[in-house]
């Protein structure tokens, strides 16, 4: 299990994410849901240790990674796609995989990345920025894979994407799920998340306003609109 | 003409060398190091000496980069890195090494200007339009063509270079897929000390070593960043061959206005490539601040223009 308990953090004097608390298993999904700004990204990012933050306690299955770098923490297992998928532009897409380190369980076979993105595949030596919006997704989600990692954190992997490829990114979740991967799911759209996570939690203003199992939201979605605002059930 | 041409070719080969680790330095950790030419300097002084120990100029080549190497290693990591973002910190405190670096190079070697022969191999001449040409000139050329080749295959065929680029590209990032950003740039400011170190000792017969050659350097190497691009080793190259083809041609036939030329072309260069030859364009992470009237304007603009030093991880 993934374990984050009170984890707090700022930019500059805002502070920007206010004691949250949520945990994952393996083989599990855990949705994250909020409005714009609610602090999700932020989230992510300390909880791989991009950004700074205080939390009384991060534990990967039973290790402690409270005071651990960003670094050891993708050793011991995790990985992050960032939002905006963030892939290295003057790298190719060969070059985006292979540079990745391995972890304590080693490194997937980039081989068996191409098998998951054939399409990767095909535009190997392309630079990262003359790919696709989806193209760089994938590549995204691979680079993360590359590392092996035990539990996957994903930022809006669907954001700004065709409905065509979003279903494949959908499918590649349930992959990395099925593999016995703990993945948290940061999106927008509540029917997205719905139709992925176990669990679910909805973050408003830097803290969690609501969370249970994603079940009984499937039966009545309503006090998740509440909690979001305006958000209508399709993903962006 | 074609001896200008090789005198052009040679010294720019040499201004490469010296001028590509700050480019880097500049690029990959967006490091201001105002005593790269101060590193220069002392590779210069350090093969003077090393030529009478064992192994004449290779030990003085060798010797030279790798204190010198040492030596920038210390500075980034005792010092430097704890001003990763504060360019004005890196300022101050690599201004503070030039003056460390002048008094300690005139205290061991004294105020006179030391030169030294060519390397055996290469100290004969060639017949170049009905003259003597001499060989270590050429040799020059062939060890800044080698060297800018292996800079070019390590950074664009191996992982490690993968890495820096990687580092370049998007610093967080790069660590969000577990690389150590921090230990990369220093390994790549130590390398380009090295370089500068080497550059200071091949140069020795040419440049040769005295106070304030560091000054010049320092001088060439700003142009050349700024023409090619702070980070660019292509562009490096190209605006380091420009450089000495401009100093060498304006030398023999406008040698009042030779600096002048060379700083003309830099600004002509900047109106229309901002970035440099080959600099990418910056995602610039400062702030500038607002101003209003012909002075903000002023100062708008040289802040705009430091900003376009700035190569920084493009944050999409
Ligand atoms: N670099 C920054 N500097 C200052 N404040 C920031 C910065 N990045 C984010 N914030 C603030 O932190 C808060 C949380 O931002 P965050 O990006 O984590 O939200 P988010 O839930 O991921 O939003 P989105 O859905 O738009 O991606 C916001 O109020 C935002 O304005
Ligand atoms: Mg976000």
């Amino acid at each position: 299990m993934l374990e984050i308990v009170d984890i707090h953090a700022n930019h500059g004097d805002s502070y920007t994410i206010q004691g949250v608390s949520m945990s994952v298993e393996r083989g599990a999904c855990l949705g994250v849901l909020g409005r714009n700004g609610a602090g999700k990204t932020t989230l992510m990012q300390s909880v791989l240790g991009l950004h700074p933050a205080r939390a009384q306690r991060i534990t990967l299955d039973g290790r402690d990674l409270t005071r651990a770098s960003a670094r050891d923490r993708i050793r011991a297992g995790l990985a992050l796609v960032p939002q905006g998928r963030r892939i290295f532009p003057t790298l190719t897409v060969e070059e985006n995989l292979r540079v990745v380190p391995p972890s304590e369980a080693g490194r997937l076979d980039i081989a068996d990345v191409y098998r998951r993105f054939p399409r990767l595949q095909e535009r190997r030596s392309n630079m990262g920025h003359q790919l696709s919006g989806g193209e760089q997704q994938m590549l995204a989600i691979g680079r993360a894979l590359m590392s092996d990692p035990q539990y996957l954190l994903l930022d809006e992997p669907t954001e700004g994407l065709a409905p065509t490829i979003v279903a494949e990114v959908v499918d590649v979740i349930r992959r990395v799920v099925s593999e016995g991967r703990g993945v948290v799911l940061v999106e927008q759209g509540i029917q997205f998340v719905l139709d992925l996570a176990d669990d679910l939690v909805v973050m408003d203003h830097g803290k969690v306003v609501l969370s249970g199992g994603s079940a009984q939201y499937r039966e009545d979605s309503g006090p998740l609109l509440t909690h979001l605002g305006i958000s209508t059930g399709t993903p962006r | 003409m074609l001896r200008i041409a090789l005198d052009g070719l040679s010294f720019g080969s040499l201004l490469f060398i010296a001028a590509i680790g700050m480019s880097l330095s500049f690029g990959v950790l967006r490091l201001v190091n105002l005593a790269h030419g101060g590193l220069f300097m002392l590779g210069a002084y350090l093969a003077s000496s090393l030529l009478s120990w064992p192994g004449g100029w290779v030990t003085a080549i060798f010797g030279s980069a790798v204190a010198v190497g040492l030596l920038g290693l210390a500075i980034e990591r005792g010092l430097l890195r704890y001003f990763r973002t504060n360019h004005l910190a890196q300022v101050l405190i690599t201004l503070g090494i030039v003056f460390i670096l002048h008094w300690l190079t005139l205290a061991v070697w004294g105020g006179a200007p030391l030169l030294s022969a060519p390397p055996e191999i290469v100290s004969s001449g060639v017949s170049i339009s009905g003259q003597q040409y001499p060989v270590y000139r050429l040799a020059l050329i062939g060890f800044g063509l080698v060297m800018f080749v292996a800079i070019w295959l390590v950074f664009s065929r191996t992982r490690y270079g993968a890495m820096v680029r990687a580092t370049v590209d998007d610093e967080q990032m790069a660590r969000g897929i577990g690389l150590r950003s921090e230990l990369i740039g220093a390994t790549v400011f130590a390398v380009g000390a090295a370089l500068a170190g080497m550059a200071g000792a091949i140069g020795l017969p040419y440049l040769g070593a005295y106070p304030g050659l560091d000054g010049e350097v320092l001088l060439f190497s700003l142009i050349i960043i700024i023409i090619g691009g702070a980070g660019s080793i292509l562009g490096s190259f190209i605006a380091a061959i420009t450089v000495g083809l401009i100093n060498a041609f304006t030398a023999a036939y406008l040698p009042f206005v030779s600096s002048f030329v060379l700083f003309a072309v830099m600004i002509v260069l900047l109106i229309f490539r901002p970035y440099g030859l080959l600099g990418r364009e910056i995602v610039a992470s400062v702030h500038l601040p607002q101003s209003d009237g012909l002075g903000g304007k002023a100062i708008d603009a040289v802040a705009k223009r430091v900003a376009a030093l700035r190569t920084s991880g493009g944050q999409p």
